[in-house]
């Protein structure tokens, strides 16, 4: 059984803020299985679990609060993406960002909202109200970006939402 | 399955087969958009795929003689009305996004 607990933390390692249904479906084990060994490497502080919206995404003990915040949200492609360009273009206005993304503004502001309730993104406002978004800590930030791998599933989900927000955005 | 030609029935199975899995695959995308963003637009999605699946059952269920040839074309294009009716309103009810 050792052997087990074992799969799941490397499984938990290599894939930090993987959720309860992507452990089981990589293992292949049972969801019963699975549950028990979460519990045991939760007590012993070898995991730990965090819910972000709605999903609980489990990390090894090393990660800080913001990293297990941030690495799930960047997990999504979109999310990710808006990270990304602002890394490789530095500062620049919303605009420009759901421009050169080709996204609707409704689904850039969504992620948005995420990504500034996270301190992963800051909006800066001039004098005349003009938003220039940033990211806020970037190195830390490039390193997770390289770790958070979305599943064939989440990006489904989230090429669906942009889709559907641009066809009524038009 | 005695409305059909023999030789097509197989094809016809199969077709309605993989409607099924692609139309599933489709609401259970649409179902998981809608959890996410909880809004009017993504619900009227999700009910005009209900509906595409809805289809798919009824043909299923009229190949293996559960569902009589005149109800199934009655059920059918009734769907199809309710889904022109799901669109229109979805169409009608999209306001103009606020520019800021």
């Amino acid at each position: 059984m050792a052997d087990t607990r074992t799969r799941i933390e490397t499984s938990i390692e290599t894939h930090p803020g993987i959720h309860f249904s992507e452990i089981v479906r990589r293992l292949e084990l049972a969801p019963g299985q699975v549950q028990y060994h979460l519990k045991r490497l939760r007590a012993d502080d070898t995991v730990v679990a965090e819910p972000v919206y709605g999903k609980t995404h489990y990390f090894p003990p090393e990660y800080t609060d913001w990293e297990r915040d941030a690495l799930a949200l960047l997990r999504r492609e979109t999310a990710g993406g808006v990270v990304a360009y602002l890394l490789a273009n530095g500062p620049a206005t919303p605009a420009a960002v759901a421009d050169s993304l080709d996204i609707a503004r409704s689904t850039l502001e969504w992620h948005l909202d995420r990504l500034v309730d996270h301190q992963l993104v800051s909006k800066h406002r001039d004098q005349s109200n003009h938003v220039t978004l940033t990211v806020d800590q970037r190195d830390r930030t490039v390193q997770l970006l390289r770790e958070a791998d979305p599943t064939l599933r989440e990006r489904m989900v989230d090429r669906f939402t942009r889709l559907v927000d641009k066809l009524l955005d038009q | 399955m005695t409305q059909f030609p023999g030789e097509y029935a197989p094809l016809l199975v199969l077709v309605l087969v993989l409607a099924a899995l692609g139309t599933l695959a489709l609401l259970g995308l649409a179902f998981a958009a809608y959890r996410r963003r909880g809004t009017r637009p993504y619900l009227l999605v999700v009910a005009v795929l209900v509906l595409l699946v809805a289809r798919t059952v009824v043909g299923i269920g009229t190949v293996f003689a559960v569902v009589p040839m005149l109800a199934h074309h009655l059920v059918e294009h009734s769907i199809d009305l309710l889904t022109a009716a799901v669109l229109l309103y979805a169409v009608y009810t999209t306001p103009l996004g606020t520019a800021d």
